[in-house]
């Protein structure tokens, strides 16, 4: 671990001297690069410990390997009362800023700014107001770092056609990325917007035609409507946290399905789209899983250089991942998340998936889980781990044979070709088990550090598993839904749930093996399964849970550490919390 | 109808007499059935006593398993008379539909089943079955609103349908985004149900609207509407309540409202707009006191979900509002299942899987219980004990601990499973002679205690309402409210004098004047003329009136009479006879043909190219406009229908176009996966499954006119479906294009255009599309 971190440390510290002739990053723990000629990811400002993207790092690995997490309360306050709320935020907070009723986009801080994406329902400007109701807009906040205070906002309108593109109240739902000056994400109306950091105090740059100008409003650079331009079809939402490497920035454009979740209204229209960070220029488009598209696309690229190969990786709504050239779309490989007699159907009972998590890049392999829209609930899910080094074309681990078995399946066979490098899933029928399958759909992107690999899913649970060789350590049950990832910092896991709950875990190098099915002896009955099952439950929440902090509302995002705080977004709250 | 009635004839003729009179007759609380979904209280409690509180599936008997039978469902099942019922989706592929089922309430046995297809619907296979049943004890008779919008009744004891519509058909009902359909409710004699609908005239415009039918023979009685804009489609399940001696139907609505409607007028009496999207949880019911929840924005901001409770005896005369006792509103939502209310206590399911315990007088939180992730069923509170599903498969039997939270180790809690995959539990279970019943997706199960006696607390009936008196009179209606008739047809309409409760009465006076018009409709907004009035006359008494309507073949509006200073108003609709054929040539630009249903505002005629053609409405994204079925007949069986059709090319995009026979859509679909891709035609029947989806090539391009015909066959056991395309103008071709037989048929259903419009923008209208030469004719 330590001599990762060093990595990472000294990574940083070339960076401080790079500044100014185009960073280097050195991907997924290897070997710092030196630049080429060929456009490499930016990284945070040296000296900072900026989170200036989904992820971090255009690896998208939830590690934070440079702030330190001396203090943190180990419960949160009675919330009903408003002295014990006082002395708890005496101790912990430094700042608390209302945000609306659902907040999913960051949080974001980069340059002494925080960025977070949420609704209209506290407006922050009277304008927003339709007598006493607020109007549903998506949000975009930008606070002061040091003191919360808000410094400007992105307003945008909804789309009228309301749950079928531009559900209504879900507010602004991408995770922007922000780089130097300028500030990228995708609306809630499928529109990629680039903004100006400072807003319009140092004048209205760009695009001059910004629907709303008041001196708290948004300095648009530019704006690309995918609408428009190539008749997507966003299903219900477009959420994607843009990608940029150099001068390009990799976007999944939500297409999808109709309202009547059958009929799939724009095949032709692209999945994946590169544009000009700069102008909003469209680069290059590819439509790879066209029909297949089973529900919608809300996942995001990922960048990796994987043995000398430069790609990025688009999560596909046919739950394939796609590996394309970054500068031209050419299709590098591509691997089937699904196996293939899985099938796809609306609500729980379906075994086939897509993608909310995004993949993560870590020692040269990529690792991402499979889930579905939270609407349709949890269901069987599957975890992979590719290792897509030297192949090329479908690296799947099993090809359809075209065939059919006698229950009207289609029957596979091996790929000579298989990138796989190890799958966490499957079905589970040990007796007295609370479910079916070993793991189920998530919305989580996972969290590797000293090859010890953190992934939880919707249904709320959070597994440790081995990133080499897949093997399963411990789970534990935040017993509420997980729309956010497990964070690491400074020897811990942070993951936070839909009850509100921020969980704190102690990372292990080399964690204990428990099994909560694994009875010393056959149990007489349900009821003393049950009770040898919670007392494994308590061994791994002895061992790892290290604090359990109830927060007002639920938690749909991913707890960050930056600059030494704790950064925490509820659903109608961004806390800023001390760290030491 | 079964020979032998029960209960005993006399007794179903003085209902009958006592509906007719409005008696203020207390609701029969019979302990022995269970018809409300949440029991003879209608809050979730059963009052029977020595109920399990665990069981073993394996034990069978021992293991306190009365008995179980290999069919599931997803709602609480209905018992009555010794029979239970339960509703869920059946069969598979082309054979997939919705069924009713009957059963023995002692022995399990299944007694009998009624099934019926599912179409013009977004909701999918796994949603089937969501509406709880409703029955009237007195007649035997079951209610049930089904996936795809009929409402059914049958007779209980055989199955044999008494009545059937289509309210999708007939009076535009609007299909539920991912499976929202609402339950019917029985009481006063009348069957009602909320539906979000638009179809023509008054009820043009898209709204949450109940329509209250008469028990025995579906007629409409009257249509209430919650008045304010919808904001989708909802599941909320009523209650009926006697508050201030009025009765009363209270339900959350699609508009974000909690509304009571009078029981027998559909008056709508008050309203509490309280959340900014659809209210799905159900209203309980204390005395005075109404409680409701939901999961989204508050109408002035702030964190999301609430819980309210209202005093709807002080109802503010200005607003029409109940007073807020009190509210709930600290970011948890309360929108997916409903609560039950007990012993001064509000149970109810955060949409987090947290059952939340409520001190019912002030809102305080007594307790929290965390018992699954996922929910939608109901709490149910009985001997002591809460039992309550999580979605994914799994009971949860909580020992009732006073004020406090149930103890976790002395909970009961069994996963249910599916050989074939998950088993899903989104029911609510039920208690009622001795037995607590309750369906996970794959069973229905009966439990019960074999040691145990039967046990029964004595249910509360509703409280009485204000005292009969004849002549007091405060209203008139005319019966039936809405009736669709044939041209040159003569109507019947019975004026109905009613006191404030709904409740009918004579007058005293020995001939009350009667008025009767044909009512002019008003001018709509921004138009220069209003639409024609009904082509009839009228005449009538102080007891009913006959309209003649004339031989225009299609049509429709409004009759009114004037009975001793009450005004009462009836909807007529003339609907297309077959033959039928409409070249639009003699309506105004901008109207609707009269007589269609689910026209008005999302199809309006032009002229286009010097002739009158009926053009989609393409500049409304919002999916009941961008997409629409304009019905024109009534549901009918072994037809063809023929109509010209275009679509124009709009930013590179061409919309979806077709025609509708018997619930079957011939689509000329506009997709290409590439530029240099050819079009496809289709044919398909519940799209959204789809259990039909036949497709063959035929590359028709924007901006020219083809004729489509869709031609239906019954046969025995099939029904032949037919399709064929061709350019207009041309010989039309001997082949069919599509030929599909189905061995599940529909066997009837309404004529109907339709269009879809997939790339409207805020600013741009998306592609056109424009039909002509519609003829709907009878098969040989």
């Amino acid at each position: 671990m330590l001599h990762r971190i060093s990595h990472r440390t000294l990574i940083a510290a070339s960076l401080f001297t790079a500044i100014g002739i185009g960073s280097v990053w050195a991907l997924s723990r290897g070997q710092a690069q030196p630049a080429t000629a060929a456009a490499q990811p930016k990284a945070a400002a040296a000296g900072s410990s900026d989170h200036i993207m989904f992820g971090g790092t255009p690896d998208r690995n939830m590690v934070n390997p440079k702030d330190k997490l001396a203090k943190f309360p180990t419960a949160g306050p009675m919330w009903d009362d408003e002295d014990d709320v006082k002395k708890w935020s005496q101790e912990w907070l430094l700042w608390k800023e209302d945000l609306g009723s659902r907040a999913y986009g960051g949080p974001i801080i980069s340059g002494g700014k925080v960025f977070v994406g949420t609704n209209n329902e506290r407006p922050r400007n009277k304008r927003d107001f339709k007598g006493e109701e607020p109007v549903d807009k998506g949000i975009l906040y930008c606070f002061d770092e040091k003191t919360g205070k808000l410094l400007w906002q992105a307003v945008h309108d909804k789309l009228p056609s309301g749950q079928v593109h531009d559900w209504p109240k879900e507010g602004l739902c991408s995770t922007p990325m922000v780089e130097g000056s300028r500030i990228y994400y995708v609306s809630n109306q499928c529109r990629v917007v680039c903004v100006d950091v400072d807003g319009l105090a140092n004048g209205n740059d760009g695009m001059k035609t910004e629907a709303y100008q008041m001196p708290t409003d948004a300095d648009i650079i530019w704006e690309y409507d995918m609408i428009r331009e190539l008749n997507v079809f966003p299903h219900n939402m477009s959420a994607c946290s843009p990608l940029i490497i150099g001068d390009i920035m990799y976007i999944v454009t939500a297409n999808g399905v109709d309202e009547g979740h059958i009929n799939l209204p724009a095949p032709e229209a692209p999945s994946f789209i590169a544009l000009d960070k700069n102008t909003g220029k469209l680069l290059w488009k590819s439509n790879a899983p066209g029909r297949d598209i089973m529900h919608g696309q809300w996942s995001n690229a990922v960048y990796a250089d994987i043995a000398g190969v430069r790609q990025v990786i688009f999560p596909g709504g046919d739950g394939w991942l796609y590996s394309f050239v970054p500068e031209t779309g050419e299709e590098i490989w591509k691997f089937d998340c699904n196996p293939k007699d899985a099938v796809y159907e609306l609500g729980g009972t379906g075994t086939r998936n897509d993608f909310i998590g995004t993949p993560v890049i870590y020692d040269n392999k990529v690792y991402i889980g499979v889930g579905q829209d939270p609407e349709h609930t949890t269901g069987i899910g599957n975890f992979w781990c590719i290792a897509p080094a030297g192949k090329k074309g479908d690296i799947s681990p099993t090809l359809a044979t075209g065939e059919k078995d006698k229950d009207g399946n289609p029957m596979e066979k091996p790929n000579p070709n298989s990138g796989l490098a190890w799958r966490y899933g499957g079905t589970e029928s040990r007796p007295y088990s609370v479910r079916d399958f070993l793991f189920g759909r998530t919305m989580s992107s996972a969290c590797i550090i000293d090859d010890i690999l953190y992934i939880s899913e919707l249904a709320g649970y959070l597994h440790c598993l081995n990133a080499k060789t897949g093997e399963h350590y411990w789970q534990f049950d935040t017993k509420a839904s997980i729309w956010g990832s497990p964070y690491y910092v400074d020897g811990k896991i942070l993951l936070a749930n839909d009850q509100g709950d921020l969980f704190i875990f102690k990372h292990d190098k080399n964690p204990a093996k428990i099994d909560e099915l694994d009875f010393k002896a056959a149990p007489a009955d349900a009821k003393e399964a049950r009770k040898q099952m919670l007392a494994k439950r308590k061994e791994v929440a002895d061992k790892y849970l290290l604090a359990k902090i109830g927060f007002d509302a639920p938690i749909r995002s991913t707890p960050v550490v930056a600059n030494g705080v704790l950064y925490v977004m509820s659903e109608h709250s961004l806390f800023a919390l001390k760290t030491k | 109808m079964s020979p032998t009635l029960s209960p005993p004839r006399w007794k179903i003729q003085l209902l009958a007499f006592s509906v007719l009179l409005g008696w203020s007759t207390a609701n029969p609380v019979a302990a022995d059935d269970w018809i409300h979904w949440r029991g003879p209280e209608q809050n979730g409690v059963s009052l029977e006593k020595n109920l399990p509180d665990s069981f073993d599936i394996k034990a069978k008997a021992k293991g306190n398993i009365v008995w179980s039978q290999p069919f599931g469902g997803r709602s609480a099942p209905l018992v009555m008379d010794g029979r239970i019922y339960i509703i869920s989706g059946a069969g598979e592929g082309v054979n997939e539909g919705e069924r009713l089922m009957c059963f023995d309430e002692k022995t399990g046995k299944p007694i009998w089943e009624y099934k019926v297809n599912v179409f013009h619907t977004t909701i999918v296979s796994s949603r089937l079955g969501w509406t709880t049943l409703a029955a009237d004890p007195e007649t035997g008779y079951v209610y049930w609103h089904t996936t795809a919008g009929l409402m059914i009744c049958l007779d209980g004891k055989t199955g044999k349908v008494i009545w059937e519509h289509s309210l999708t058909e007939e009076f535009g009902r609007i299909s539920g985004y991912g499976g929202r359909i609402v339950s019917p409710i029985f009481d006063s004699g009348l069957v009602i149900v909320g539906v979000v609908n638009a179809s023509w005239g008054d009820q043009a415009r898209g709204s949450n609207r109940f329509v209250a039918l008469d028990g025995k023979t579906g007629k409409v009685v009257w249509w209430g509407d919650t008045g304010t804009p919808i904001k989708g489609t909802y599941y909320s399940n009523p209650v009926i309540a006697v508050i201030g001696g009025q009765r009363l139907l209270i339900a959350g609505g699609a508009d974000g409202g909690l509304h009571a409607f009078k029981v027998r007028t559909g008056e709508l009496m008050w309203s509490l707009p309280f959340g900014t999207g659809v209210i799905n949880s159900s209203p309980l019911v204390s005395g005075n006191l109404v409680y409701c929840s939901h999961g989204e924005e508050n109408p002035g901001g702030g964190p999301i979900g609430c819980v309210v409770c209202v005093d709807a005896s002080q109802i503010d005369p200005a607003t029409k509002m109940p007073k807020i006792v009190w509210d709930y509103r600290k970011g948890q939502r309360f929108g997916l299942a409903s609560g039950a209310l007990h012993d001064g206590k509000l149970y109810l399911p955060s949409d987090t899987g947290d059952l939340f315990c409520f001190d019912a007088k002030n809102g305080k939180v007594l307790w929290r219980y965390r018992y699954g992730t996922e929910v939608r069923g109901a709490p149910l509170i009985a001997d002591g004990k809460i039992y309550i599903f999580d979605v994914k498969g799994t009971i949860h039997i909580l020992p009732l601990n006073g004020n406090m939270a149930p103890d976790e180790l002395e909970v009961f809690q069994y996963r249910f499973r599916d050989p074939k995959g998950v088993n899903e539990t989104n029911g609510t279970c039920i208690a009622v002679n001795g037995h607590v019943y309750f369906t996970t997706s794959t069973d229905l199960f009966c439990l019960g205690d074999p040691d145990a006696k039967a046990e029964c607390g004595k249910y509360q009936g509703l409280p009485a309402e204000t005292p009969f008196k004849e002549n007091a009179i405060a209203g008139a209606r005319l019966y039936p409210a809405d009736v669709v008739a044939k041209p040159g047809e003569k109507v019947e309409l019975e004026v109905v004098l009613v006191d404030a409760n709904g409740r009918t009465v004579k007058s005293n006076l020995p001939d009350p004047p009667a008025k009767w018009s044909v009512v002019t409709p008003p001018v709509p907004k921004g138009a220069t003329a209003g639409p024609p009035p009904l082509q009839a006359t009228v005449e009538g008494n102080a007891a009913k009136g006959t309209v003649t309507l004339t031989p225009m073949p299609s049509q429709h509006g409004y009759v009114e009479a004037d009975v001793a200073g009450q005004k009462a108003r009836a909807r007529i609709r003339v609907a297309p006879n077959m033959p039928y054929t409409q070249d639009f040539e003699k309506i105004p630009d901008g109207a609707a043909p009269a007589g269609w249903v689910n026209a008005q505002a999302k199809f309006f005629v032009t002229t286009k190219d010097g002739k009158k053609v009926l053009s989609k409405v393409n500049t409304d994204s919002r999916p009941p406009f961008s997409r629409a079925d304009a019905y024109i007949t009534l549901p009918a069986a072994s037809y063809t229908i023929q109509c010209d059709l275009m679509g124009t090319l709009e930013r590179g995009k061409v919309g979806d176009m077709g025609i509708v026979n018997s619930r079957y859509t011939f689509i000329m679909d506009g997709k290409k996966d590439t530029d240099a891709a050819k079009r496809e035609v289709r044919l398909v029947a519940w799209e959204a499954k789809p259990r039909i989806n036949e497709a063959a090539e035929f590359d028709w391009q924007p901006g020219t006119w083809y004729t489509a015909k869709l031609s239906v066959e019954q046969k025995e056991k099939t029904a032949i479906v037919r399709a064929k395309v061709w350019k207009t103008g041309d010989k039309e071709p001997e082949k069919w294009n599509i030929e599909f037989e189905d061995p599940n048929p529909n066997r009837e259903g309404s004529a109907a255009v339709y269009g879809y419009v997939s790339n409207i923008t805020p600013t741009e209208p998306g592609s056109g599309i424009f039909y002509d030469n519609v003829i709907v004719t009878p098969n040989k």
